[in-house]
Parts: structure tokens; C-alpha cells; sequence
């Protein structure tokens, strides 16, 4: 019973310590997966409204 | 099936996207040009540095697409070609940017001292890991 509680605790302990690593870090953060869209430098993007049909 | 007006707003639509890409080679120059490759990872778009009107450069990459990646940037790399990480990691390189985003058209200021004759190529380099993702060797246009 006693051997029981001891592993539970310290795995408390450990899913606490991770969470906190990671919330410190956020290595996910890091990492590049973007869709990005830039007009030409100076342009203005085509857009459907700018065709003068109302 | 399609009315007039559908017709008509399809028409002008293509006929603006047109207009636009003219519009946009009418005041820049291409400087130097390439096609985006694999090297350690997959990659493909277009590389192209252009001249602005008012004299600045930029690289634009169009229709770009690489692996996603931690802390990726945007390098210039003083080689004829960067297929594997080695090659990259041995030569001089330029550091332009962090990438934007490893899809899409995007845009990078390239400083005026930069030797374009010199680094003629654009990696995508993995600094966490020092991995070059993939790399477009430019040809300078005359």
C-alpha cells in the first residue's frame, strides 16, 4: 500500500515537472508550419473587388 | 449555366490577375533566378531577386513549399549548389531571414552588399539542427 502511493506521488511529481518543462520551453513553438501569402514588394494583392464589378 | 454577369466578373477577374503580375515586372528587374530542390529534406518554388524600382533587393520565393521544420532561415550560400547539408554547412553563407513560413509566396530584403555572382544559392537552413532542407542554386540574369 505504502509502495503504491510512493509511485503514485512520484509520478505526480514527474507529469508536474514535465508539464512545467514543457510550458518553460514550448518547443512546439519552434517549429515552422505556416501558409504565408506576400503581394509582390510594393504591389497591392489581386483581389475580385478591385475588378470594378459592383 | 453561367449568366453574363458571372461571365463577365470570371473575365475581369483573369484579366486583373494579369494586369497585376504585369504590373508587378514593370517597375523591378530580375537579377537572378532558380528552382527550389530537394536536398535533406523536400523543397520546390521559385527563387527570384529582383531589383525594386527605388534600387532595393528582395528574394521572392513563389509557389514555395518545404518540410516543416524548427528555427528555419533563409540563407544565401557562397556555392554553384547545395544538394546534401555539407555543402552547406562548409561554405560562407549570408543570413537573410527567419523563414516565414515553409509555404507560400514570401518575400526577403537582400542587402545591397551582397555579392550575388558570389552566392549564388538560397538554402533553406535548419539551424536548430544544422540541416540544409532544400536549396535553389540561382542563374544571374544578364
Amino acid at each position: 500500500m505504502i509502495r503504491r502511493t510512493i509511485y503514485a506521488v512520484l509520478l505526480a511529481v514527474f507529469l508536474l515537472g514535465a508539464g512545467t518543462v514543457w510550458y518553460l520551453f514550448r518547443p512546439e513553438k519552434a517549429f515552422i508550419d505556416d501558409v504565408v501569402d506576400e503581394p509582390f514588394p510594393g504591389e497591392v494583392s489581386p483581389s475580385p473587388a478591385s475588378t470594378g464589378v459592383e | 449555366m453561367f449568366s453574363r454577369l458571372t461571365f463577365a466578373t470570371l473575365a475581369l477577374f483573369i484579366a486583373g490577375l494579369f494586369g497585376a503580375t504585369q504590373a508587378q515586372e514593370k517597375g523591378s528587374k530580375v537579377l537572378a533566378k532558380g528552382e527550389f530542390h530537394n536536398a535533406d529534406k523536400a523543397g520546390k518554388g521559385t527563387a527570384t531577386v529582383y531589383q525594386l524600382a527605388d534600387g532595393k533587393r528582395v528574394l521572392r520565393l513563389s509557389n514555395f513549399a518545404t518540410d516543416n521544420g524548427p528555427d528555419l532561415h533563409v540563407r544565401l550560400i557562397a556555392a554553384d549548389d547545395a544538394r546534401d547539408t555539407a555543402s552547406v554547412a562548409k561554405a560562407q553563407f549570408v543570413e537573410l531571414a527567419k523563414l516565414k513560413g515553409n509555404k507560400g509566396n514570401q518575400n526577403y530584403d537582400v542587402s545591397k552588399d551582397v555579392d550575388l555572382s558570389k552566392y549564388k544559392v538560397v538554402s533553406i537552413w535548419c539551424n536548430r539542427f544544422s540541416v540544409n532542407f532544400a536549396a535553389a542554386p540561382l542563374k544571374v540574369a544578364k
